[in-house]
């Protein structure tokens, strides 16, 4: 990472902190100043994320998904262009800053503990299903993190949602929120089914198989499944709403693991450069 | 016992089941895969690895019994898909509404991506050998890495010699890192030769069958060892492993000579070798016991108690698969088309939702 990036990568960090600090200060004192505050702040955090994106880019001559780091830097952002995007279509949405920065913000400082070198693309990185690939890894990722979100939200339970609507004007109607969740779900489950599948061309193209049973690959599968598994048993056995919320936190909790826990664990193909 | 076909809840836990099989896939590890751990877990279980043996957990993705989930999928969704399609006809007269169509085209195409995957299976045909420059694969038995030909692949197509030529490797200017293999084949029947190069993202196609260079390449010294007599005790090229350890890349190998119970250790010295004028470590051990530890090029020849050691030349190895996959487009296809219905059956949704806030 070079000095402009770092100032870029540190501000986007400080703006993640700051806004969830405001945003806990406003659930606490009940100020919706704060809130409104948070939310400006947080608009600012994608920007300065996104400029970050550009340079970083520029300097490297690839888009920023290679890298552990970078792929967890492209989660963020894919996450909050979906928040920002949806903030302006779904009413429900804002109060959603609490834990998407929450989770950014963690995400964030995982982030910086990750080596930041952009080291020299190998042969089979030089190639455009990979980017394809790596692009809906991220926001399919996004998306099932904005499904945990809202699960978050719905497990604090009506009271505290009601109680939030001194900070947040637009507050979502509480039984509705298991139908944005699964649609979200749904979703990701397409941008994470992109995913697999573009990876899948990028592999036979590289190194001759489709399919290698490499963990990464195996959790991605296994993460689809059980997304898969949870949409039948929201129809087969009528889960109740929070149990079918826990759920979808534990399954998208798969996907992070997929994404970045792996490489703790298993040696694997994508060594991401 | 009368099991119902077209249930939902049986596909859960036909779901569930293929989750579990998967995770417990990614846990133990498989054949073919991942043959260093299961050596691991071998010497950790000791006489408990048996009963994954016999319960095939080590070789799940070729097991009847994966094969047979498989099947029960298949029938359960085009059970229930029936049973469904039924029912929405019933009650509205037409299955054209982009819900029910979308859900349909997605499950009609998961079935046909799981019989791809299963004929493809049945057909497909792969071999990785590991070669060393100029080393043709009648030269070595060894040359075999893996080899896998499905239950009802026949051989007809895929005779062939292979001879590697060279292996290059550069970064580009902008960084990027390139690795190639040229490779000569000869058909059998064939008395002229193709030569080819094949790249990283550009395998060479010929005869239904891909040539691909391998994710991995190394050195490849040529190990000379005779005893005080001046006897040949061995002479072959030795390929070394490459390991990155902090940004650096290491060369290394060992070998064990014949039936004794000497051990030698070769470490390319040179983080960029220049292949006019390696530098090695070599280290001789008898049993626990050092026989010398010097470093050795290409000119010299080391004496080590009875043995004379050199190492003439040094060449590159790297790894080329022949892949016959007939079925794999169609698996693509299959899967594309399944989430290309998820979206038509999602867009609905949406809108359902929106005309809802209006």
């Amino acid at each position: 990472m070079n000095a402009i990036e770092s100032v870029f990568y540190w501000t986007t960090a400080l703006l993640h902190a700051a806004t969830f600090f405001l945003v806990l200060l406003s659930l606490v004192f009940k100020k919706s100043s704060s809130f409104n505050l948070a939310k400006w702040l947080f608009v600012l955090a994608f920007f300065t994320l996104t400029v970050f994106g550009i340079i970083r880019w520029a300097r490297t001559g690839h888009p920023p998904f290679v890298t552990l780091f970078e792929s967890m830097i492209a989660a963020i952002w894919f996450t909050l262009l979906i928040f920002h995007i949806a903030r302006f279509k779904v009413k429900q949405v804002p109060i959603l800053l609490l834990p998407v920065s929450f989770i950014s913000f963690l995400m964030m400082g995982w982030s910086s503990s990750l080596p930041a070198d952009a080291s020299p693309l190998s042969a089979a990185l030089t190639n455009v299903w990979l980017f394809i690939h790596a692009s809906f890894a991220t926001s399919g990722a996004a998306a099932f993190l904005m499904a945990a979100s809202f699960s978050i939200i719905y497990l604090m339970g009506k009271k505290k949602l009601d109680a939030m609507e001194k900070v947040s004007a637009k507050i979502p109607e509480y039984k509705s929120l298991p139908k944005t969740i699964l649609n979200f779900l749904i979703f990701g489950l397409i941008l994470w089914g992109v995913m697999i599948v573009s990876g899948s061309i990028w592999a036979h193209v590289a190194w001759g198989r489709y399919w290698a049973w490499d963990p990464i690959e195996l959790w991605s599968l296994i993460s689809w499944l059980l997304f898969g598994l949870l949409l039948h048993a929201r129809l087969a056995f009528k889960l109740s709403k929070r149990l079918f919320c826990w759920l979808s936190i534990l399954a998208a909790a798969t996907v992070v693991f997929s994404l970045w826990g792996i490489q703790y664990l298993y040696e694997t193909i994508h060594s991401y450069g | 016992m009368k099991i119902n076909f077209a249930s939902t809840k049986l596909a859960f836990f036909l779901i569930a089941i293929l989750a579990i099989l998967i995770i417990l896939s990614a846990i133990i590890p498989q054949k073919d895969i991942s043959d260093d751990r299961i050596i691991d877990l071998k010497e950790l279980l000791g006489d408990g690895y048996v009963v994954i043996e016999k319960l095939k957990l080590d070789e799940i993705y070729t097991s009847p019994y994966f094969f047979i989930l498989l099947g029960f999928l298949i029938i359960n969704m085009a059970a229930g898909n029936i049973r469904r399609f039924k029912i929405v006809y019933k009650t509205e007269k037409t299955l054209l509404k982009a819900r029910h169509l979308g859900s349909i085209i997605f499950h009609l195409s998961l079935i046909f991506t799981l019989l791809s995957v299963i004929l493809n299976y049945l057909y497909r045909h792969e071999v990785v050998y590991a070669l060393t420059e100029g080393q043709a694969l009648s030269n070595s038995q060894t040359s075999y890495l893996r080899e896998f030909s499905g239950p009802a692949f026949t051989d007809s197509n895929v005779r062939y010699q292979l001879r590697l030529v060279t292996v290059n490797e550069s970064y580009e200017i902008e960084g990027s890192f390139t690795r190639a293999a040229d490779i000569s084949l000869l058909p059998e029947n064939n008395p002229v030769a193709i030569t080819a190069t094949v790249l990283t993202n550009h395998p060479l196609k010929w005869n239904n069958l891909e040539f691909h260079i391998g994710p991995k390449s190394g050195y490849s010294p040529e190990l000379l060892i005779n005893d005080a007599t001046g006897k040949s005790l061995f002479k072959s090229f030795v390929r070394l492993a490459s390991r990155k350890i902090e940004g650096k890349t290491f060369h290394y190998d060992y070998i064990v000579i014949g039936e004794t119970d000497i051990k030698i250790d070769i470490t390319v010295l040179s983080d960029t070798v220049i292949l006019d004028s390696p530098e090695y470590q070599i280290t001789v051990h008898e049993d626990e016991r050092l026989l010398c530890d010097t470093t050795l090029t290409d000119k010299e020849i080391i004496d080590c108690e009875d043995f004379k050691i050199s190492i003439p030349r040094l060449r590159r190895w790297c790894y080329i698969s022949a892949v016959e996959s007939p079925f794999q487009n169609w698996i693509f296809f299959g899967f594309w088309i399944a989430l290309a219905g998820m979206t038509i059956g999602f867009i609905p949704r949406l809108l359902e939702n929106k005309s809802r806030r209006k």
